[in-house]
C-alpha cells in the first residue's frame, strides 16, 4: 500500500512539475472545464456486482488524458478525488484518499505511455485515426487499475491475490468499457465544440456527457441498493431463524461470509458466489420447521434424529416458491452430503453442487470453533485438522484446502502449524 | 397465432401490412430517385437495425404495469439522421429479427412501424426539418424545436392509434378507452426518450467520432453506438432492479409461509389477514399509494413472535403468567425492529409497531390514543382480532363471524377503531368479508376438540 501511494504521489508530482501542459487543449479554461466535469462525475460512484465501485469520473480523466496528457489528467483526477471525499462527507481515512489518487495517477501514466508509444499525440482525437491507440491506452489503464486495487484489497482483507484479480477484472470490465466509451465521446465532442454557436459549446458538451452518465449512475445505484437491501433481508431472516436454536447466534452470518470468500478463492463466478453467499445465510432455515425442544436437546431418539436430518430438504422446500433462489435451494438441499456418497441423498464428489460442498465444510468448521450444540469450542487449528482428517470422506478436499489458505491469509492460522499438521496426518 | 384473432382484427392487420408495404416502396423509390443506391445507405440501415434490436430486447416491466424500452430513442435518432426511408427499413427488419418466431406479428408490427415513421418523417419535413445524412446541414445547432415537436407528436399519435385499433378489434372493446390507456403510457416514455434521440443525432454530426471504412463511402457512426451504451446499461440495471424488487417480496412471502411450517396457525394467519386487510382498507378509502406498505405490514405484523420464543407460551393456552404477557407485549417492537433492518418499503415497521395499540390508550407498546394511531395500524389490529375470533386459536375457541362483528362493535372506539369496524361490518353485511373465513361449520366447536 505504502509503495503504491509513494510511487503514485511521486509520479503525480513529477509529471505535474514537468508538464507538458501546452498543446491545443492545454489552456486554463480547458483545465477548469475538465476539473468541473471530473468533480461532478467523480461523485457518481457506480456500484458493481460484488461490492466494488467505479466512479464515473474515470470517463473524464480518460478523455483529458488523450486530449492533454497525463500531467493535466492526473492533476484533475487528484483534485476530483479529494473533492469527492470532502463533499460526500463519508469518513474516508486520509490514506485511502491518497491511495486512490496514487493508483489513478499510476494508471493514467501507464495509459499515456502506451498511447504515446503507439504513435498518437495528445490532442484532439479523430476516431478513425486513433481507435487502436485509444483501445490500447484504455486496456493499459484497466490493467494497472485492477492490479493495484486488487493488491490493496488482498492485503487489507487477506484474500488470495490471483482469485481477487480475476474477480475484480471480470466485475469491472463491462462498466469500465462503458465509461471508456463515454470518455471517447467526451474527447470527440470537446474537439467539436467550437462549431457550436459561440460560448455555448462547453455547455453543450457538458450536457451531452452528463445526461447519459447520470442515467447510468442512477439506474445502477437503484439496482445495487436493491441487492444490498436483499442481502440484508436474508441476513435478518437468518437471525430470525436462529432465534430458537440457542448457541447459534451469528452462525449463519459467519458461515455466509466465510463461504463467500471461499467461493472467490475457488474462482467461482460472481453469480455463483452470490448464491453461495445467500445460501450461507439461509442454510439452516429449514430448522424453523423443527420443534424448538428437539433443537435444544443433545440426546435424540431415532425419530427425532430423522426429523433433524430433514432440515436441508425442508429449507429447500421453503425457498422453492422463489424462482431466483433455486440455486440456493439446491445448495441447501445438499449441504449435508458427504463426498464419499454416504450422505442423506447419496451424491458423490462433483455431483454435489460446489456451493453445498463449501457450506458443508464451513458450517462444520464454524460449529466446531464456536462450540455449537453444547460441544466444547475447538481452536481453529484443531477444527481444520478435524476437517482434513475427513477430506474425501465427508468433506471436499479442494474446499478444505481453500478454507485453510483463507484462514492463513487472515492470520487466524499460522502457515507453519498447518504444514506440521499435514505431516502428522 | 393469427387463428385466435377475430376476423376484423385479422383484416385490419392485413390492411396495415398492405399500407405499410406501399409506404415502404414509395419511400424507397423517393430515396433512390434523389440519391441513387449507395452502399453507405444500406450500411446505415443495417447499423440502425442492429441498434434497434439491441435497444428493444426484453423490455422492462414496471412494478405498476407498463413496459419500457429505449427503442424510441434509437427510432427517433435514426429518423433525424437517415430520414424515413432508411429508418423504416431498419425498423421493419428489426421487428422481423425480434419476433422471428411469430411471423404474423413480426410483419404486422413492421408494417405498423413503417407507417408511423413515414407519418413522423412527413410531419418533420412539413414543419421544415431536415435530415443530417441526406442533406448537408450547416454547422450550428442543426435541429429546430418546431419540426422536432411535429415529428414527435405525429409519432406518438399514429403509433398509439394504430396499436389501439388492433387491440380494440382483437378484444372487441371500444377504441377510445384503449387509446387513452396507450396514449397515457406511451407519451411520458416518448417525452423522456426523444431527447436522447436528438442527442444521438447530434453526436452523429461530430466527424471526429465517425469511423470511415477505407476505400468506400461507408461511415460507421461509432459515436452514436457509444452513446447508446449508457442507455442500454441503464436499461439492464433498471430491469435488474425491478426483478430484484419482486424477488425480495417473494422471499419475504416464502418466509411467512415457513413460519406456517413450525406453527400451523401463523402462516395461514398471515395469508388470510393479508387478504382481509386489503378488503377493509379499500372499503374505508385507504390511499392506494400506501397499500404495499399496509399489505406487507399485515403479512409480517407478528414476525416478532418467532423471535421471543412464543412457542412454549402459545402451547400453554390459557394460564399465562405476568412474565409471559410482558414477553408477548414486546413482540410488536421486536417485529418493527426486524422489519426496519430489512428496509423493504418505508413505513412498514411503524405500522407493525402500532398494530397492538388501542384507541382508548390501553394498548402496547406506546399506549397511544385514537388520534395518535395510524389508521393503517388500526386496520391491521382489527383484522387480526377478527381473524383470531373467527378461527381456531388455542386460547380462545372459534366464534361465528356474526358474533365477532357484534363483539367488535361493542368494543368500537375503545379497543378498535370505529371507522374500521364499520367498514368491516358493511363488508360482512354485503357478504364480501373474506372468503375462506371462520364462522363456517368446520371451524365450529365440534371440529375444535
Amino acid at each position: 500500500m505504502t509503495i503504491v501511494i509513494g510511487a503514485g504521489l511521486g509520479g503525480l508530482l513529477l509529471t505535474c512539475w514537468r508538464g507538458p501542459y501546452g498543446g491545443e487543449v492545454g489552456g486554463l479554461t480547458d483545465w477548469l472545464f475538465f476539473l468541473f466535469m471530473g468533480c461532478l462525475l467523480d461523485m457518481m460512484v457506480v456500484p458493481m456486482a460484488g461490492g466494488a465501485a467505479i466512479s464515473a469520473g474515470f470517463a473524464v480523466f480518460f478523455a483529458y488524458l488523450v486530449l492533454a496528457g497525463p500531467a493535466a489528467a492526473a492533476s484533475v483526477a487528484a483534485l476530483a478525488t479529494i473533492s469527492t471525499d470532502l463533499l460526500t462527507r463519508r469518513q474516508v481515512p486520509v490514506y485511502r484518499t491518497l491511495f486512490n489518487i496514487a493508483h489513478i495517477t499510476l494508471s493514467l501514466l501507464a495509459g499515456g505511455a502506451v498511447y504515446r508509444a503507439l504513435g498518437a499525440d495528445y490532442g484532439p482525437i479523430v476516431l478513425s485515426a486513433h481507435i487502436g491507440q485509444l483501445a490500447a491506452a484504455a486496456t493499459a489503464i484497466f490493467a494497472v487499475e485492477v492490479t493495484t486495487v486488487s493488491i490493496a484489497v488482498a492485503l487489507e482483507r487477506r484474500l488470495p491475490l490471483r482469485a481477487l484479480w480475476t474477480a475484480n477484472a471480470r466485475a469491472a470490465l463491462p462498466l469500465d468499457s462503458a465509461l471508456t466509451g463515454i470518455g471517447v465521446l467526451l474527447a470527440g465532442l470537446y474537439g467539436f465544440r467550437h462549431q457550436i454557436a459561440s460560448g455555448l459549446g462547453s455547455v453543450f458538451v457538458a450536457v451531452m456527457i452528463l445526461i447519459p452518465s447520470a442515467l447510468l449512475y442512477y439506474a445502477s445505484r437503484l439496482y445495487a441498493d436493491m441487492r444490498r437491501v436483499y442481502a440484508r433481508t436474508l441476513r435478518t431472516l437468518a437471525s430470525v431463524g436462529e432465534a430458537k436454536d440457542p448457541g447459534s447466534e451469528g452462525h449463519a452470518i459467519r458461515v455466509a461470509e466465510l463461504a463467500f470468500d471461499t467461493s472467490q478463492a475457488l474462482n467461482c463466478r460472481q453469480p455463483e458466489a452470490e448464491m453461495i453467499h445467500y445460501a450461507g445465510y439461509l442454510h439452516d432455515i429449514g430448522k424453523v420447521g423443527i420443534p424448538g425442544d428437539i433443537l435444544r436437546k443433545h440426546e435424540l431418539t431415532d425419530e427425532e434424529r430423522r426429523l433433524m436430518r430433514s432440515h436441508p430438504e425442508l429449507g429447500a422446500k421453503i425457498l422453492h416458491p422463489v424462482e431466483f433462489l433455486r440455486p440456493v435451494a439446491d445448495i441447501i438441499k445438499y449441504h449435508h452430503e458427504h463426498a464419499d456418497g454416504t450422505g442423506p441423498f447419496g451424491l458423490v464428489d462433483d455431483s454435489i453442487p460446489r456451493g453445498a460442498r463449501i457450506i458443508h465444510a464451513i458450517e462444520r468448521f464454524d460449529g466446531l470453533v464456536y462450540g455449537r450444540h453444547g460441544r466444547r469450542p475447538m481452536s481453529p487449528l484443531a477444527a481444520i485438522d478435524y476437517l482434513r482428517q475427513r477430506m474425501g470422506g465427508k468433506y471436499d478436499a479442494e474446499v478444505v484446502e481453500a478454507l485453510a489458505r483463507i484462514l492463513v491469509a487472515r492470520g487466524v492460522l499460522d502457515a507453519a502449524d498447518l504444514v506440521e499438521v499435514l505431516h502428522a496426518v | 397465432m393469427s387463428q385466435h384473432l377475430s376476423r376484423h382484427a385479422r383484416l385490419y392487420a392485413y390492411a396495415v401490412v398492405a399500407v405499410g408495404a406501399l409506404v415502404l416502396a414509395a419511400l424507397s423509390i423517393n430515396l433512390v430517385r434523389a440519391h441513387g443506391v449507395k452502399a453507405s445507405h444500406i450500411f446505415l440501415a443495417i447499423f440502425f437495425c442492429v441498434l434497434m434490436v439491441l435497444a428493444s430486447t426484453s423490455p422492462v416491466r414496471l412494478p405498476r404495469g407498463g413496459l419500457v424500452t429505449v427503442a424510441f430513442a434509437v427510432d427517433f435518432a435514426a429518423l433525424l439522421i437517415a430520414g424515413p426511408a432508411l429508418t423504416a427499413w431498419a425498423a421493419a427488419l428489426s421487428w422481423i429479427v425480434l419476433l422471428r418466431k411469430h411471423p404474423f406479428y413480426a410483419i404486422a408490427n413492421a408494417a405498423q412501424t413503417v407507417v408511423v415513421l413515414a407519418a413522423a418523417g412527413g410531419a418533420y419535413e412539413w414543419a421544415g426539418g431536415r435530415y443530417v445524412f441526406t442533406s448537408d446541414v450547416a454547422a450550428g445547432v442543426p435541429f429546430r424545436v418546431g419540426p422536432l415537436l411535429a415529428a414527435g407528436a405525429a409519432y406518438i399519435f399514429v403509433n398509439s392509434l394504430l396499436a389501439s385499433a388492433f387491440v380494440a378489434l382483437k378484444q372487441r372493446r371500444p377504441l377510445l378507452g384503449i387509446w387513452q390507456v396507450n396514449f397515457g403510457w406511451l407519451t411520458p416514455q416518448f417525452v423522456a426518450l426523444a431527447p436522447f434521440g436528438v442527442l444521438m443525432a447530434l453526436v452523429y454530426r461530430v466527424e471526429e467520432l465517425r469511423l470511415l471504412v477505407p476505400g468506400t463511402d461507408v461511415i460507421i457512426p461509432a459515436g452514436v453506438a457509444l452513446f447508446l451504451v449508457p442507455l442500454l446499461w441503464a436499461r439492464f440495471s433498471f430491469q435488474g432492479y425491478t426483478q430484484m424488487r419482486q424477488v425480495h417480496l417473494d422471499t419475504i412471502d416464502a418466509l411467512a409461509r415457513a413460519l406456517e411450517g413450525h406453527d400451523q396457525y401463523h402462516g395461514h394467519h398471515a395469508d388470510e389477514v393479508g387478504r382481509l386487510t386489503e378488503e377493509v382498507a379499500r372499503e374505508i378509502g385507504f390511499p392506494e399509494s400506501r397499500m404495499d406498505a399496509l399489505r406487507l405490514a399485515a403479512r409480517m405484523h407478528d414476525i416478532g413472535k418467532c423471535f421471543i420464543g412464543m412457542e412454549p407460551i402459545l402451547k400453554k393456552g390459557r394460564d399465562l403468567t405476568e412474565e409471559d404477557w410482558a414477553n408477548i407485549r414486546k413482540h410488536p417492537e421486536i417485529g418493527a425492529k426486524i422489519i426496519r433492518q430489512m428496509k423493504v418499503i418505508p413505513g412498514v415497521a411503524e405500522i407493525v409497531r402500532s398494530s397492538h395499540e388501542r384507541p382508548d390508550g390501553k394498548g402496547y407498546p406506546d399506549g397511544l390514543t385514537a388520534e395518535q394511531i395510524d389508521v393503517a395500524a388500526m386496520i391491521v389490529a382489527a383484522v387480526d382480532a377478527y381473524h383470531a375470533m373467527t378461527s381456531d386459536r388455542s386460547y380462545r375457541k372459534a366464534m361465528l363471524a356474526a358474533g365477532a362483528i357484534a363483539e367488535m362493535r361493542r368494543n368500537a372506539g375503545t379497543q378498535f377503531d370505529a371507522r374500521v369496524v364499520e367498514a368491516m361490518a358493511a363488508l360482512w353485511t354485503r357478504g364480501e368479508l373474506g372468503d375462506e373465513m371462520g364462522g363456517r361449520p368446520e371451524h365450529d366447536d365440534a371440529s375444535d376438540t
